[in-house]
């Protein structure tokens, strides 16, 4: 779909596991105006110095054991970081999980 | 001598009643390692691979490992090894508790259970001396009942494996329950036990197990457990959310099998999941011996119709297959059913499955309503408890068959095709369409159906300790064999698997087994003694059998496209990746193991 630099884009966003401790268990629902990518939404939500140092290790840079999932597909197996945003697109961000 | 282990064996004959030591063969565990790989050993030399589960001939080997007693993190999981009685491969189930150690300290590395028992029977094994019981009263009871009258009859610190009422009756999922709510759960390792008219083991042991190393094994289990602590996954997201922390990251990828693999992607599936364990009947978190993780989940039901109910669980697979997999996101009612399921013996996955397809079999009219004393469609909980009960005391006409698993059930009403099983043992919580690589292991897994022994979806799903894209091909048959004869090693050792969480490579591993056993193992020699088992594992399967056509998962995976979600449109394409796997397995295109590959791991050619 077509984002025009003056649509308001709807991005949902779900915070998983520990994760849901700095951010909130609910599902949230971000505006945007215009183009956006995971690192725009990413920085808008981490408001806070504590939420930042849970994502972030550099400005632009997550740590590493940070998955974020773009429509259930991981950001690095798109274009990372500076993967775009789109209406309706489901951003779901998890700590490092295991079990079996 | 080999140290870490007793030197000793047992050998039960429970046809004429004769007990005999036998010595560890020291080759062997430079060769097999012990558990599994030994146990395999054992069984692919006695046991004819024709033979029928059921038979006095068949063999079950109840084994540790090198790292039993010897304080190794996560080092003290017991092994059953038999010919399995859901599909008749060289099955082994593999379980915590505390028993392991136990068993070790009482001067035993292994028993070898051979013969049928004339009538219901007990080994009661205390420091060294071994008594078979009599076990008529506690024949169907359920395990805490009988744990509770062994333990008045021996000693209450004995600690006690046991099959329940599944296994009594032969359920081909039934499992054996350690510790009262560790289960030995795949494989049907519990029926076998129930023909043989043998209950169980109760043991007790005070004796040191000698160490080869004893300054270098503290040494190297303080690293292990350094790297445990370290790692997220074992320091922080398994013992806070148990294994279930899973369900939402396998839901939001799209790779959640949902009412019998029909969709994979359920809205409220996160209902279920580790966190809202955590937050709705979590009491505490319960670790196995000498584990630092402590994934386990000692619950109470608060709510609802259930309230008050108390036990361990659900794992992961378990939240799943009694849950989502039947349509259900009622987080009370699949607790419920994996007590249930504890009660009776029954191996939770296989027993979700097999509810699953029997709801799909009645819902698309393949079960004549005669035979059903009541509606099974997905989604309703009250349903599936019943069902739980109906197969654990196999009655009526669909409880006989639920207790058969699913494969038997599906092909009674003439839809085998609707089994999700691989080699007739049913399939666990992660989609082959999904994860592809994953798909691979569960068609290959020499014990059928089973995610714990190549478990690809690490790096495929997990990014552990690597991430990998789980929707190409590309590189899979590699990882698939990596981490199965990975595993073969972890396994064999006696440690949990969940310790490669933080500990990703052999060089983790080799120091604990070195320390342990004096046998200067390098990580080359241990992949490659977890090749050699894996070869064994398969050789027996081509004895008893098995062939290329049965390395295959089932049809709706491989043709019918998710229908929703994140992988939605997705299938499992093996054909890509199967003939790479025999190819790097040194095996050729019928997927025999080559000569060259068995002279290559010091196996003989059998076939
Ligand atoms: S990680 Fe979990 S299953 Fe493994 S030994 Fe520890 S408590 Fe038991």
């Amino acid at each position: 779909m077509q984002v025009r630099p003056d649509d308001i884009m709807k991005i949902k966003v779900k915070f998983f596991a520990t994760f849901k401790e700095a951010f909130g268990a609910e599902e949230r629902e971000v505006e945007f105006e215009g183009r956006r990518s995971v690192l725009d939404l990413l920085n808008s939500l981490c408001d806070s110095v504590e939420r930042r140092q849970v994502l972030f290790e550099g400005c632009a840079k997550l740590k590493p054991y940070v998955k974020v999932l773009k429509n259930g597909r991981l950001i690095e197996h798109l274009d990372g970081i500076d993967t775009q945003l789109v209406e309706g697109d489901l951003i779901a961000v998890f700590p490092p999980v295991g079990g079996g | 001598m080999v140290k870490g282990f007793n030197g000793v064996i047992a050998r039960v004959n429970l046809s004429t009643g004769e007990i005999k030591k036998e010595k560890l063969n020291e080759e062997w565990v430079r060769l097999f390692i012990g558990g599994r790989g030994y146990g395999g050993k054992i069984i692919y030399d006695e046991v004819d691979a024709k033979v029928a589960p059921f038979a006095p001939q068949n063999k079950v080997v109840i084994a540790t490992g090198p790292t039993a007693a010897s304080n190794a993190p996560a080092g003290g999981r017991t092994m059953i090894i038999t010919k399995g009685a859901l599909n008749g491969t060289l099955a082994c189930s593999n379980v915590g508790g505390f028993f392991g150690p136990e068993f070790k300290k009482a001067g035993y590395d292994m028993v070898i259970i051979e013969g049928k028992s004339p009538k219901p029977v007990y080994l009661w094994i205390n420091d060294g001396t071994i008594e078979i019981r009599d076990a008529q009263k506690l024949w169907g009871k359920k395990p805490d009942q009988i744990e509770e009258a062994v333990k008045s009859e021996t000693d209450p610190k004995a600690r006690v494996m046991t099959i329940g009422p599944a296994g009594v009756k032969l359920s081909r999922i039934a499992a054996v329950m350690f510790d009262l709510n560790r289960a030995a759960g795949r494989t049907g390792v519990g029926a076998v036990l129930g023909s043989k008219n043998f209950l169980g083991i109760a043991v007790r042991g005070t004796k040191k197990v000698e160490i080869a190393d004893p300054a270098g094994l503290k040494e190297a289990n303080s690293q292990a457990r350094k790297l445990l602590k370290e790692a997220s996954i074992p320091g922080e997201a398994l013992p806070t959310y148990g294994t279930s922390v899973l369900v939402n990251i396998m839901n939001e990828i799209g790779g959640y099998p949902v009412k019998n693999h029909q969709d994979a992607y359920f809205p409220t599936a996160g209902q279920t999941g580790g966190e809202a364990i955590a937050e709705k009947i979590l009491i505490k978190k319960g670790a196995c011996a000498a584990c630092p993780i402590a994934c386990g989940r000692i619950t109470e039901i608060r709510e609802g119709k259930y309230k008050g109910e108390h036990g361990e669980g659900p794992e992961f697979e378990t939240t799943w297959s009694l849950g989502v997999m039947c349509g259900i996101d009622d987080l009370n009612a699949i607790t419920k059913g994996n007590y249930l399921c504890n009660e009776y013996g029954l191996d939770t996955i296989s027993a979700g499955v097999t509810i699953a397809c029997a709801m799909e079999l009645y819902e698309r009219g393949y079960i004549p309503e005669k035979d059903v004393p009541f509606p099974m469609r997905f989604g309703d909980a009250e349903a599936m408890i019943k069902m739980v009960r109906l197969m654990g005391d196999r009655e009526g006409i669909i409880g006989d068959l639920l207790a058969e698993g699913s494969y038997r059930l599906a092909e009674h009403y003439g839809h085998a095709e609707l089994s999700m099983s691989a080699k007739k043992q049913e399939v666990p919580a992660y989609d082959p369409r999904a994860v592809k690589g994953i798909g691979l292991h569960y068609a290959t897994s020499n014990r059928g159906g089973c995610h714990v022994r190549g478990y690809t979806v690490g790096p495929e799903v997990l990014g552990w300790p690597m991430q990998l894209d789980r929707l190409t091909y590309e590189g899979k048959a590699g990882l698939a064999k990596m981490f199965q004869d990975f595993t073969a090693v972890v396994d064999s050792s006696s440690m949990c698997l969940f310790t490669f969480f933080g500990m990703p490579n052999m060089s983790d591993y080799s120091p604990i087994l070195r320390a342990i056993t004096g046998i200067p193992y390098t990580d080359e020699e241990l992949l490659k003694a977890g090749e050699r088992i894996w070869n064994l594992e398969r050789l027996w399967n081509l004895k008893a059998g098995f062939t290329k056509k049965d390395d295959t998962l089932p049809p709706r995976l491989l043709k019918e496209p998710i229908a929703s979600g994140a992988s939605q449109g997705e299938i499992c394409e093996l054909d890509k990746m199967l003939p790479e796997y025999y190819k790097l397995r040194g095996w050729d295109e019928e997927g025999i193991p080559t000569k060259e590959k068995l002279n290559e791991l010091d196996l003989e050619t059998p076939l």
